[in-house]
Order: C-alpha cells, then sequence, then structure tokens
C-alpha cells in the first residue's frame, strides 16, 4: 500500500480476540513491515498484536513504533523538526481484557480508561496524562503482572482494580518513541479472577460494545489537523540540503537550524532560490557559513 | 454515542478540543497517600468535589517523570496536592533583586502557574505543566519563624506560581499577611499578575511589610504572550483598590520585551499605571529585561518550537544569561529610566 498520509494512531493488543472487533470496525489489513508480530493498517492507523504477556507486549510495541516512525518520517520529516515528541501527531493506544480484583461482578464488560499503572515486578508506577477523557467511560487503576492469578489470595499486594499482563511492558515499549500524553490504556473488565472458559464466546460481545463505543470516537478525533510544524516542507528540505552541502558538524547543524527557524518564525523568509556550491574545500566551507548567516541577516555582535 | 473531551472538568464537545479551555477547574487530583489527611487537602478537595481523585505515593513520580510534554499539560493541567519534607526555604539567586534586603529568601508552596505566558521561565525549569500544591502549610511557616531567628529575612513567596491567583480556593496570601504582621523581623513580597485582590482582602488587613507586587507590561505584549492574564487595566485596579487599603504596592516591569514600538508602548503603560497609582505612596518600582538560563531556553524552545520570542537568537551576557546584546539594554535602560524619572524619584526605581 502506498501510503499517502502519515499514521496518527496506533493500537496494540495481545490477543487477535481482542484485535478482531476494533480491526473490523476502522477498518484495517493485515500488512508485513516486519517479521515476529501481526500487523494491521488503515488509512491512517496502525495496529499490532503481540501475544501475551509484558515482554512480548514491549517489543511488539517497539516493532509497531519502529515501522511508524520511518514511514511518517520517510512522508514528511519536516514534521518531525523541532518537535519535542520523536513521533508527533500520534497517538497510542492500548485495548484489552483484564481481571477485576475486587471481583465485582456488576463491572464485566465495563471498559475502564486506565488512571494508574503499576508494574508489580518492579514496583514502578506511572500515571497516563489524562488529557482526553471519554464521557461514561470510568476510571480505573491497572497492576501489571507476570503470571496469570487467580482467586482471592492472588489479589494480595495488587493494589489496584484491575489486573493485565501486558500493560506495564507496552509503556516500556513505548518509551523510546512517545511522550506520556501520547500513551492511553483502556481496559475491559473480562473476569473475576477465576480461570476462564469459552473466552471468546464470554468476551467477544463485550469487546465488540466496546469497539462501537471507542472507534467512532477516535476516529472524529483524527479528524483534527495535526499542529503545523514550524517549517514548510520546502523549508526543512532547503535547510538540510545546505547543511549537508556545507558539511556543518552537529554544533554548526544545530546553530544553523536555530537560525533557519528563528529567521521564519520572525516572518522573514529563507533565500530558498540560492544553494551553495558543493564539494567547498575547509576555507571555503567557513566562509559560505558566514554568507550564509549574513544572508538570514545575522550580524556579529 | 460517546464523545472525546478533554479534561478540564467540565464537558466539552470534540469542536472544542483545539483550543485550550480557560477553564481553570480540575478534573483530577493526584494526591499523596501522605497527605490525605492535611487540613488542606480536605478544604481543597471540597473546591472540587466532580474531580476523580487518584492516590500517588511521592508527588516527583508524577511531576519529575521524563517524557512529560509541559505544553500539552498546561492547556489541561492537573492539580497535585503534596507534601513538601525538605527545601521549605530558598536563598534568592544573584540575578533577582532583592530591593536591598541582605537576607533574601523565598519559598514555593505550589509550584507552576494558572496563567501560561509565553517566556515564563517556569517551562524550562519544570518538566511538568501539572500544578504541585504542598499542603503541609504549617511546615514552610515554621521554617520561616526558625529561620528569623538568626535575622530579619525578605521572603518572596509568589516566585515559582502566581499565589494570589489561587487566594479563592484558600487564603494562603491572607495566612502570610497575618503571619507577617506578628513576625516583626519578616517583610514579604507578593507577586502577581492576578486581579483577585479582594479575595486577599476578604481574610487579611493591610501592613506595611507585605508588599503586593503587580507585574505589568504593555497591552500588546500581554495580549500576545501572557495568556490566560487579566488585562492590565484589572490589574491596575487592583493594585490601586489595595493601595488604597493601605497595603504597601510595588509595579514590576519584567521581563521587558524590546519587541515593535515598544518605547511608545512603555510610555503609554507608564503613563496609564501612574493615572491610578499615586506614584508618592508607590513603594517602588522593578524593571528587568528578559533573560533566561541557557539550559531552561534551551527547554523552553522545545516546548514551544512555534515561539517567534524564544526562538530568536539572544545573546549571552557577562553573567552567562541569555538576554539582548548589551548596548540594546544599556540603551532601553536609559529610555526607561528617564521615562520613568518624570513619576518617580531615583531611588524608588530598581533595575534587575
Amino acid at each position: 500500500m502506498v501510503r499517502k498520509c502519515p499514521i496518527r494512531l496506533g493500537f496494540v493488543f495481545a490477543l487477535m480476540d481482542e484485535a478482531r472487533p476494533f480491526i473490523r470496525e476502522w477498518p484495517m489489513k493485515p500488512v508485513h513491515p516486519l517479521p515476529g508480530f501481526s500487523f494491521f493498517q488503515g488509512e491512517d492507523v496502525a495496529a499490532v498484536v503481540t501475544g501475551m504477556g509484558s515482554e512480548r507486549a514491549s517489543a511488539g510495541t517497539t516493532a509497531l513504533l519502529s515501522w511508524i516512525y520511518t514511514e511518517n518520517r520517510a512522508l514528511a520529516p519536516h514534521r518531525f523538526f523541532g518537535r519535542t515528541s520523536r513521533l508527533p501527531d500520534f497517538s497510542l493506544f492500548n485495548i484489552g481484557l483484564a481481571g477485576r480484583i475486587d471481583r465485582n461482578p456488576e463491572t464485566l464488560g465495563q471498559t475502564f480508561l486506565i488512571h494508574r499503572l503499576r508494574h508489580q515486578a518492579t514496583g514502578e508506577t506511572f500515571y497516563p496524562d489524562l488529557l482526553y477523557r471519554w464521557e461514561g467511560v470510568p476510571e480505573a487503576s491497572l497492576t501489571t503482572v507476570a503470571k496469570p492469578v487467580f482467586g482471592d489470595s492472588a489479589k494480595e499486594g495488587l493494589d489496584a482494580d484491575l489486573v493485565d499482563m501486558e500493560g506495564s511492558g507496552i509503556l516500556i515499549g513505548a518509551r523510546a518513541f512517545l511522550q506520556n500524553h501520547q500513551v492511553h490504556f483502556y481496559k475491559i473488565a473480562s473476569d473475576l479472577l477465576s480461570p476462564m472458559k469459552n473466552l471468546r464466546q464470554t468476551t467477544g460481545p463485550w469487546l465488540q460494545q466496546s469497539a462501537r463505543k471507542l472507534v467512532p470516537g477516535l476516529k472524529r478525533w483524527l479528524s483534527q489537523p495535526p499542529e503545523s510544524p514550524p517549517l514548510t516542507e520546502a523549508q526543512f528540505v532547503w535547510m538540510h540540503s545546505v547543511a549537508e552541502k556545507l558539511r556543518f558538524s552537529f554544533t554548526r547543524t544545530k546553530t544553523w537550524e536555530q537560525l533557519c527557524l528563528s529567521t521564519v518564525l520572525q516572518g522573514k523568509p529563507l533565500p530558498l532560490d540560492y544553494h551553495p556550491p558543493a564539494n567547498l574545500s575547509k576555507k571555503d566551507q567557513h566562509e559560505q557559513w558566514h554568507h550564509m548567516q549574513k544572508l538570514l541577516g545575522v550580524t556579529k555582535p | 454515542m460517546a464523545s472525546y473531551a478533554k479534561t478540564s472538568g467540565r464537558d466539552e464537545t470534540l469542536s472544542s478540543v483545539i483550543v485550550p479551555s480557560p477553564q481553570r477547574s480540575f478534573s483530577h487530583l493526584y494526591i499523596e497517600k501522605e497527605a490525605l489527611d492535611e487540613p488542606d487537602t480536605k478544604l481543597l478537595r471540597k473546591r472540587f468535589p466532580k474531580a476523580t481523585v487518584v492516590e500517588i505515593d511521592r508527588y516527583t513520580e508524577l511531576f519529575n517523570r521524563s517524557g512529560q510534554s509541559f505544553a500539552a499539560q498546561k492547556a489541561v493541567p492537573k492539580l497535585i496536592l503534596a507534601k513538601k519534607r525538605e527545601d521549605l526555604l530558598y536563598r534568592g539567586s544573584p540575578y533577582t533583586p532583592n530591593f536591598g534586603h541582605r537576607r533574601f529568601f523565598y519559598n514555593a508552596m505550589i509550584l507552576n502557574c494558572l496563567y501560561n505566558c509565553e517566556y515564563c521561565y517556569l517551562q524550562g525549569m519544570y518538566r511538568s505543566g501539572n500544578l504541585v500544591w504542598f499542603v503541609n502549610s504549617g511546615d514552610f511557616f515554621q521554617a520561616v519563624a526558625e529561620e528569623l531567628k538568626k535575622g530579619p529575612l525578605y521572603l518572596c513567596i509568589s516566585y515559582d506560581t502566581d499565589m494570589l491567583a489561587f487566594e479563592n480556593l484558600l487564603p494562603l496570601c491572607a495566612r502570610w499577611a497575618e503571619f507577617s504582621r506578628k513576625e516583626p523581623g519578616l517583610t514579604i513580597e507578593l507577586r502577581t499578575k492576578s486581579a483577585n485582590y479582594r479575595a486577599l482582602a476578604r481574610n487579611a488587613e493591610a501592613h506595611e511589610r507585605f508588599i503586593l507586587a503587580w507585574t505589568l507590561s504593555p497591552e500588546a505584549v500581554s495580549r500576545r504572550y501572557e495568556q490566560g492574564t487579566p488585562p492590565i487595566t484589572q490589574r491596575l485596579a487592583s493594585a490601586r483598590e489595595a493601595m488604597e487599603a493601605g497595603w504597601p504596592v510595588r509595579l514590576c516591569f519584567d521581563p521587558v520585551l524590546l519587541e515593535g514600538e515598544w518605547e511608545e508602548d512603555y510610555r503609554q503603560l507608564f503613563a496609564e499605571a501612574f493615572a491610578q497609582i499615586d506614584p508618592k505612596r508607590l513603594q517602588d518600582v522593578s524593571v528587568g529585561f528578559f533573560r533566561s538560563n541557557r539550559d531552561f531556553l534551551k527547554t523552553m524552545r522545545r516546548q514551544r518550537p512555534d515561539s517567534a520570542l524564544l526562538n530568536r537568537p539572544w545573546q549571552a551576557d557577562a553573567a552567562k544569561q541569555l538576554t539582548y546584546p548589551t548596548s540594546e539594554i544599556e540603551e532601553a535602560r536609559a529610555t526607561l529610566r528617564s521615562e520613568l524619572l518624570r513619576y518617580l524619584p531615583e531611588g524608588k526605581i530598581h533595575f534587575a
């Protein structure tokens, strides 16, 4: 598929049963950008099914984000310039099943937005940035465990409303790419810490219901335009071609980028028609650097 | 159908998502377990009865963690209620004016501010745009009382926040005003852009060692760079009211931005200010040009890549602060000084 627009939304699922209703509701098609996991994509969304457990969730999340990073960067590199996030204009959602620790049967099938996530093995706690919320979706806390837990005795030390096996792994896998506010967790209460029979039959309708609730709202959210980048694509390409031709060092490239950004933000044009000659001697490169600064209106203090 | 809305504490439709809401309610209160029983926690919880409460161990695990977006959080900030266990009092920075006080301190009972000024150093200093409110206020008063045993003290209580803007929630400023009235060695400065003077006046009476310092900028600067702040006319009206009630009032023209027709803008601002405020009764004025620590500015630029102000090529001064070129500052200082001298004696004008 030739991509026309950047991927702005990603989903991580542990199980195909969890993914299926969302993939159908969107819709998304299977793709094979990387080995090891099942990937799906729609026009501006993508998903990965990782398999169960924190480690697989972490690896699958990193794989999904690496793929999206490469795709988005190739499509619109200027959108990455000057942004705090390594993968800007993007949000990641983990949607999946979780056990209800208080064993309250009335909560079965309900979708919860997670406001606190604890990794049981390390005790590390994460608080998602709840910049958006769904009307009518209650909140809950979540603990991620290494092995399935059953029965009342398993409740000890979990200190949460829900328990799963992937949440904190997804967070770890996302850290290299995303800022806190870009990662969201939704969990559907699927059991009361007891072994489940006929998982698909029991949870299928709940997952369907959750997908019908969440997908239309996410689509409307996606219809909002992303933040405008500070430089246009043409300005960004010119800025980088100058840095490459004049073989700027890392530090000088940063200074150059700051100068270009400052020039544009002051409402002044960049001299996009000027292209410095390539393959200059070190001395000539240095002179060109001063010339470029002059072109941008920089005068020595 | 469910709607996806910003969590500013009121129901908002998707169409309003893009524009940060000026609503100053909080959808979530994150409360340290150890702070749950503090009286101020209980009072603040009553102020936000609809807020979801999330219990936390330490505020630092939320506020100091890496990977946060100050700008994104600032649009819909959350309130963190915590206990401050150390550093209840800091020595004043050499880059901030001490107005002749040898023992100059400041404290931070609230971290971050309700306003969202484009030039604000807090966005370079803190990793989070959320607000932290330290509810163990008694410990802060105790720390000051201990320091007072060593000698008189000049204390700024509203540096890393705008405390007066919160006065409707809890009368912290009034508590400090009453505390300083009983401590003869203590002089306090409350710096603000708020027009919330009446909230203070409800709970405290004026006295000479509690200085109310209003920060003012030309209206054009305020409109462009001081998002969420009250208009200059309202700040001046508050300052006037405070002065008439007997509070010492200081005017702070800080940061001065040398933008556009700044000479004419400041001329007009001074004229407007001194038409409202009697220069004879004014404590003094403080003037400071935009300046920033290099590391803070680097972070601020990352938070606001589209800010023309932050991304301009600032120059390092002798103290390695990034600011305007020295020659421009000298010239501007002379211009502003001569303009201020039309209203005030030299001794009442302090340049940072």
